[in-house]
């Protein structure tokens, strides 16, 4: 079952594992996944690791509300934009359309609650 | 390159300039934004644009994009705030709290950057430790204390203060060290270092006239004396800019040296995330997040934004749009503050902080990525008793994964100026240099000590030229010296330097060279010569109080 938007949390099924891509909102702007930091718990966050193309990871849902903290670098000397969105099933779900690259680093910092 | 990759550049680049240059935010909104005077309005204007284009307010706006949900993105929430958080901590003399412990740990990031830096003075000064020049120099001010010489045949002693424009633009300005989004302008003049180089305790002496005697059994023909001195004087001013390889982002060439430099930079880039994460979870903790989101106050404010938009959407009214929001920003910080506490400041200053620095270590493997073209240096040097010279070098570098770094320079020396009747040319010298250096030391990026190894060869097309005047006579000798008058010493033909130096990194910022060199003969004498070297040098940035805003 696919990540969904609640208000305020991303919500998810604790254990399952969901697969995540990053694609960049136009063709010319150039992503790479650099560090994924998942679970505020009391054994902190641990690092994701990053799929083989740079643009995607796959997230195992942690029980209770967690927060994710996805980083990204872009060489592109004017900033764009890309989206978080999962395909499950050859269904596109868009969580977030609108992450902007500032100085050519992107920060995607949301609660994923699992339930 | 082929024409059809040529033209798939070009629409690449096209594409670049309309989607992405002007996405969702004209001229119109960029000047409605600004005129709105509110760090929220600049910090949201490309997104507050990009949504009145979409107009999805008044159907369906996605519950997870950061206009209805803006902790989801620190960078624009951070700069939404920064000014108020920082102006807040200041008046409440905070200072010294978590920002300046912050500013000061973003320091110590920048001024370690260099693996091989070089702080004090190029090897035409007198008193240089260095042979050869450096690509790296400072990210903000450094000062060195030298003794020593290559070509001259005197030992000489020289100050240098080195320092980046950006970092000075920055410390004269007092503007915020945690700077969010710097402009291109301010990313070039990183780039570009300035020197100035100081003779100190240069033992000379200066021709007064006497007007009288003091003692009866003084020589009544003394109309002239030789006073000794012993100045402070400057030796030459130079500047560096660092000019970096033109590259394609989307070339695959590039692309595969982009994820090489990441990698390299890896434990860099997980340091800063990982800083992020625990202070951005410190000023948004879980359940603070969902405390508010769920609360009476924020769900109002939402709701009136969401209603206030989709009307604005409609009526397209883009400043009103922007007031709308920036009202339910304001809420939504209210909410926080009351949550958090006045720790809420503070923790934004160190997630800007935070961020900054995430921004340097991405700005570091665009660098790396790019790889330094070269680095050129301009120098205008005033030896004492030698003619003035222009310097042009250029640096090229290579630094590999172990720290260890080569460099090259290649230079040529111009006389400033020829007097009336000079039995010699505008062209003093050209030079080649080589240097090698090994980091010693677990953290390659703060080696315990620096061993280097280094030649230096140069061609000369006459001999030395030296300014003399009446002190440089043989006493005794009754000759009139005209001014401007020079004569040649040793002689023309190549001089080569080698040069063996270890430099102790004794603290952040601090370096103590210590070299042996020898030379195949000095600017006075024909013969070889061995001498040694000495200096002290601090790098300023890891001063906190230079750093601090004031």
């Amino acid at each position: 079952m696919a990540l969904k938007e609640i208000p305020g949390d991303l919500s998810g099924t604790k254990g399952t594992v969901e697969t995540i891509q990053i694609v960049p909102n136009d063709v010319a702007t150039v992503l790479k996944i650099v560090s994924i930091l998942y679970g505020t718990n009391a054994a902190g966050p641990v690092a994701v690791p990053v799929n083989a193309d740079g643009k995607s990871f796959d997230l195992a849902i942690l029980p209770g509300n967690n927060l994710l903290q996805v980083t990204l670098f872009s060489p592109n000397p004017v900033d764009g934009l890309a989206t978080a969105q999962e395909l499950l099933g050859g269904v596109v779900t868009i969580l977030k359309d609108d992450i902007e690259f500032v100085g050519g680093v992107a920060v995607w910092s949301p609660e994923i609650l699992g339930a | 390159m082929k024409p059809s990759s040529k033209l798939l550049q070009i629409t690449l680049l096209l594409i670049s300039l309309q989607t992405t240059g002007t996405l969702g935010q004209t001229a119109d909104q960029a000047a409605t934004c600004k005129s709105k005077n509110s760090h929220i309005a600049t910090a949201y204007c490309r997104l507050l644009g990009d949504e009145f284009l979409r107009k999805r307010f008044p159907d369906d706006y996605p519950l997870g994009d950061t206009l209805v949900k803006p902790l989801d993105s620190p960078i624009e929430f951070t700069e939404a705030f920064f000014d108020v958080a920082y102006d807040y901590v200041l008046t409440a003399k905070l200072k010294s709290d978590a920002y300046q412990a912050a500013a000061n740990a973003a320091a110590q990031v920048l001024s370690t950057k260099a693996t091989v830096p070089q702080p004090g003075a190029n090897a035409s000064a007198s008193g240089s430790t260095s042979l050869v020049a450096k690509p790296t120099t400072t990210d903000l001010i450094s000062l060195a204390a030298e003794s020593g010489a290559f070509t001259d045949t005197v030992n000489g002693n020289t100050l240098t203060a080195k320092a980046n424009v950006n970092g000075l633009r920055r410390y004269l300005s007092d503007e915020n060290f945690a700077e969010l989004n710097p402009t291109k302008a301010k990313d070039l003049l990183q780039h570009v270092t300035l020197a100035a180089t100081f003779d100190i305790a240069q033992t000379g002496s200066t021709a007064a006239t006497s007007t009288g005697q003091a003692t009866s059994s003084t020589p009544t023909n003394i109309q002239s004396i030789i006073v000794p001195s012993n100045n402070l004087s400057f030796s030459g001013l130079t500047v560096s800019a660092s000019v970096y390889r033109p590259y394609t982002p989307t070339s695959p060439g590039f692309i595969t040296k982009w994820n090489t430099a990441i990698k390299q930079n890896s434990t860099a880039i997980l340091t800063a995330s990982g800083q992020l994460f625990k202070d951005y979870n410190q000023l948004v903790p879980d359940e603070s997040r969902k405390t508010i989101y769920a609360g009476p106050a924020f769900m109002a404010a939402l709701h009136l934004w969401k209603t206030a938009a989709g009307e604005d959407e409609k009526n397209g009214d883009f400043s009103k749009f922007v007031d709308d929001y920036i009202t339910f920003m304001n809420a939504l910080a209210t909410a926080l503050r009351s949550q958090i506490g006045t720790d809420f400041d503070q923790y934004i200053l160190t997630v800007a902080t935070n961020i900054s620095n995430l921004q340097t270590v991405r700005n570091t493997v665009l660098d790396s990525a790019r790889g330094s073209l070269a680095t050129f240096t301009y120098s205008y040097a005033t030896p004492t008793g030698k003619p003035a010279t222009h310097d042009l070098t250029a640096i090229f570098g290579y630094v590999w994964k172990t720290g260890d770094q080569l460099t090259f320079n290649g230079a040529g020396s111009w006389y400033a100026t020829i007097p009336p009747g000079a039995k010699y040319g505008r062209v003093r010298d050209y030079q080649v240099t080589g240097e090698y250096d090994h980091p010693f030391g677990k953290d390659k990026t703060s080696p315990r000590a620096i061993f280097s190894v280094a030649g230096y060869g140069q061609y000369q097309y006459t001999a030395n030229i030296l300014n003399i005047t009446v002190a440089n006579v043989v006493p005794g000798t009754d000759i009139t010296v005209p001014s401007n008058s020079q004569v040649f010493t040793s002689t023309p033909g190549w001089l080569g330097v080698a040069q063996t130096k270890l430099s102790f990194n004794i603290g952040k910022g601090a370096t103590i060279p210590v070299a042996v060199k020898w030379s195949n003969k000095t600017d006075l004498l024909s013969g070889s010569d061995w001498k040694g070297q000495f200096g002290f040098s601090y790098d300023l940035s890891a001063l906190s109080s230079i750093l601090a805003p004031k």
